[in-house]
């Protein structure tokens, strides 16, 4: 697909740029993780006693606890070099300085009160470098009355309205009283993350098409990336005066259906594809098209006729059968289906990764690539294996280093 | 820049957006927001979903518009040869392309990537879809919830104990998303040179290039649930085993849920995740006795007794209004915050105060809100400041003010159905 003369490839877009992540868990992270997948060089920065909290959740090989085996960890932290510094030490706000001095980016999750306490100060920082970007994502963005409320995935994600939405179709059918619903995964978390990279590579862009440009922070809420992606609900009030709820939102024809090993989701939003979706269920008198032109009317009960009848064959067969014909039907994939997908295993999707403690194993890769040019992933970094190679960077002697740790800077 | 405001961090870039829908439109959308010059190519003889009465919904779903607001408008019948050329046009003095089409549909309509080189040897096009360009179920119909679906997300969306749950435009404009982080990377990878160095980013012809070469990127939405689920799948490479939904929960963490408050369908999240955490919880209730028991004693011990837990939490949270009970949670440190309606979020104090809504015109319908970019930028702002335009509303602007068509010769073309 690239010409041969192509001088650039999808895993360098981004070599040379140096980037500084002082991030837990799930959102800095994963906007560290896509840049490094990109070529940037990420220093991942941790505290000297345990790390990132996410080295303390599983999943665990054997689901025996240990700092350098959490799944969490691994995946959201590949192509990172680490190194260990204590903020909370004034030695270590300096030791951060003079890695901002020599870095392109800084990128946190620390919301404001904290981030000043531990001098991931933009002012303080861009002193030494003032074409530094500083980039935050935190829960709620840097100002505003919200914005040093504490908040995990859960609270995010119901904070951007798509909770109050979820669930809808079959689980809401079955389960109408109970409470609206967080998507799995930590969604919301990755999203942020997501936009935060975003903006990210956008001010980064800005200061290479302008060289006088100053350095700049960048603030991303993640309710605002919620918000984002989540807009529907508010055009709908907005220009239509209704506000959407659960049994408002809703398919009503198909969606969610059980299949005779499990669910699969079936759309049918363009007339040639209910025509199909007829032709796949051999012309029944309630699939006619008149009774799919009202669903209004017969939503009710095209659905109790499709849920029966889906309920008599796989997941599998619906879905050859069913794309075979033009109808859109995609199988709900458990992990281990996921993992042996034809589709993703052929296209290379999923990379093995060697790592000294946790093993090989293989990990999902980037989702996005140039022709058959995936970006390799390289494996998470041991807590501090870098404080050699990063310190010695700025001048640091190995001895300079035994000093820093027995004070317990790193 | 316009109106003495600053720009935005990607002004001066181009885009040609061909996408239709959502998750391609989004990309184009993020764009606009950051100051790129982005160009909806589409046409009367298939319209957009924005632009028709939906088959299932009936009416034009104006809650849709918002994915084409800040870009400009121009119509071409891409059935006619003439128009073809036209959009080459405009890919050649543009940086960047969007479509989300079926792959093979591109090469159909004469604007494959190879062709797109040949008239700009330095642009980026990139492709959303469901599966990829490429492997065995390329060419598969796909919406949002099938993209969950099959990449894994929605097996882990549901009640613990019920079927999956569908993930609908937020799946699909996460792809947008991803797609605009790939496009940006790609432009700051025209330039290899360490930072700070000047890139120029002027149209292919008109100017020097750093770097040369464009990229065709290739991204598949059903990829990006299965990447958002990574270490559910390094759990099943670890240990064999097929993690499944949990509701609110999330692990052990007790309480971690979504509980009812006073009013209607009003509920509020709450997430303990420590030792310290409960303790404020604990005084954030009161010090209730029942908090003081043995049987929640620990970590282990309340995830096991996690039922009478959030009963009786519930107890306390259904007298409460759900602003109430974030504010006397949230100043004993503990992380709870209420499930939002639209209402409430364009009535929330927080997000005014970052104007997060920002009024803008519709040609039509005049002022309303929209959702603003999720982004600060200190010296180059992101800004949603023009609504969705009317279809061809910039076909002079583009074809004659940037393509230098005379307008006779516009004209004779809009007639022909050609520029339509």
């Amino acid at each position: 697909m690239m010409t041969s003369k192509a001088a650039i490839s999808i895993d360098s877009a981004l070599t040379g740029l140096r980037v500084v992540e002082v991030a837990d868990l799930v959102a800095g992270p994963y906007c560290g993780k896509l840049l490094a997948s990109l070529g940037a060089e990420v220093v991942k920065v941790e505290h000297p006693l345990g790390g990132d909290s996410a080295r303390r959740q599983g999943p665990f090989p054997g689901d025996a606890p240990h700092p350098e085996t959490s799944g969490l960890f691994l995946y959201l932290n590949t192509g990172k070099r680490g190194i260990t510094l204590n903020l909370e030490d004034a030695q270590g706000r300096l030791l951060l300085k003079k890695l901002a001095a020599q870095a392109d980016v800084v990128v946190t999750d620390r919301q404001p009160r904290e981030k000043d306490a531990l001098g991931l100060d933009a002012d303080f920082l861009t002193e030494a470098n003032p074409s530094l970007i500083f980039a935050a994502a935190t829960p709620f963005g840097g100002w505003g009355p919200y914005a040093d409320y504490r908040a995990y995935d859960l609270n995010v994600f119901h904070a951007g309205g798509e909770g109050y939405l979820l669930p809808n179709g079959l689980a809401l059918d079955t389960f109408p009283e109970r409470a609206p619903l967080a998507a799995g995964g930590q969604m919301g978390s990755y999203q942020g993350g997501l936009t935060a990279a975003l903006g990210v590579v956008a001010a980064v862009y800005a200061r290479l098409s302008d060289p006088n440009a100053p350095g700049q922070q960048v603030d991303c809420s993640m309710q605002e990336a919620q918000l984002s992606v989540g807009y529907v609900p508010i055009q709908r009030l907005e220009a239509e005066g209704i506000v959407e709820d659960r049994f408002s939102r809703y398919f009503r024809v198909g969606g969610v259906l059980p299949a005779s090993d499990g669910y699969v989701e079936l759309l049918t939003l363009e007339p040639r594809q209910w025509e199909s979706l007829a032709a796949l269920l051999d012309y029944p008198e309630w699939a006619t098209a008149e009774k799919f032109q009202n669903p209004g009317q017969y939503g009710a009960e095209i659905n109790a006729h499709l849920r029966e009848w889906f309920s008599g064959h796989s997941k599998e067969w619906l879905y050859r059968e069913g794309q075979a014909k033009g109808v859109p039907i995609a199988p709900y994939y458990a992990p281990a289906e996921v993992f042996g997908s034809q589709q993703q295993r052929q296209r290379g999707f999923y990379q093995e990764v060697e790592h000294p403690v946790a093993g090989r194993l293989d990990y999902a890769g980037p989702p996005f690539r140039s022709g058959d040019a995936l970006p390799p992933l390289r494996r998470a970094p041991l807590l501090g294996e870098h404080n050699r190679e990063v310190y010695g960077e700025l001048g640091y002697s190995p001895i300079d280093l035994v000093e820093l740790a027995r004070a317990g800077v790193i | 820049m316009q109106d003495g405001k600053a720009a935005g961090p990607l002004s001066g870039i181009r885009v040609a957006d061909f996408s239709v829908h959502a998750a391609g439109p989004f990309a184009g959308l993020m764009l606009a927001e950051l100051g790129a010059q982005v160009i909806k190519v589409e046409s009367s003889a298939r319209l957009d979903i924005t632009r028709r009465p939906h088959t299932m919904y009936g009416k034009p779903p104006s809650s849709f518009e918002q994915v084409n607001a800040n870009k400009l408008s121009v119509t071409l019948n891409l059935k006619e040869p003439r128009a073809v050329e036209l959009a080459l046009e405009l890919v050649r003095i543009s940086h960047l392309v969007l479509e989300n089409f079926r792959p093979g549909v591109m090469e159909r309509l004469g604007l494959g990537f190879d062709r797109l080189q040949e008239v700009n040897e330095n642009v980026f096009m990139v492709s959303v879809s469901s599966n990829g360009q490429t492997g065995p179920e390329k060419g598969y119909a796909g919406y949002a919830p099938m993209f969950a679906a099959a990449g894994g997300l929605g097996h882990l969306t549901g009640y613990a104990d019920g079927p999956p749950v569908e993930l609908r435009h937020a799946m699909d404009h996460t792809g947008g998303l991803m797609g605009a982080f790939c496009a940006v990377a790609a432009l700051c990878g025209k330039t290899q040179a360490p930072l700070p160095s000047p890139l120029d980013c002027r149209p292919a012809g008109s100017g020097r290039q750093v770097g040369g070469g464009g990229l065709h990127l290739d991204v598949a939405v059903r990829d990006i649930a299965t990447a958002f689920i990574g270490p559910a799948l390094l759990d099943f490479a670890m240990n064999g085993r097929e993690q499944s939904a949990q509701g609110n929960g999330n692990g052990a963490a007790t309480p971690h849920g979504v509980y009812r408050c006073a009013g209607k369908d009003a509920w509020v999240s709450i997430a303990v995740t420590s030792e310290t955490e409960w303790q404020g919880l604990r005084r954030a209730l009161g010090n209730p006795d029942w908090a003081g028991d043995s049987s929640f004693g620990d970590g282990y011990q309340r995830w096991l007794h996690r039922e009478e837990l959030e009963t009786r939490l519930e107890e306390w949270t259904r007298q409460r209004t759900p602003g109430e009970v974030t504010e006397t949670l949230q100043r004993e440190g503990v992380a709870a915050f209420p499930s939002l309606a639209a209402d409430q979020l364009m009535a929330d104090p927080h997000l005014a105060a970052r104007e997060s809504f920002p009024e803008v015109t519709h040609p039509e319908k005049g002022r309303q809100r929209g959702v603003g970019p999720p982004w600060r930028f200190s010296a180059t702002p992101a800004r949603l400041d023009g609504w969705t335009p009317l279809l061809g509303e910039d076909n002079e602007r583009v074809f004659h003010g940037l393509l230098g068509m005379p307008l006779d010769e516009l004209r004779a073309l809009q007639a022909a159905k050609v520029v339509w």
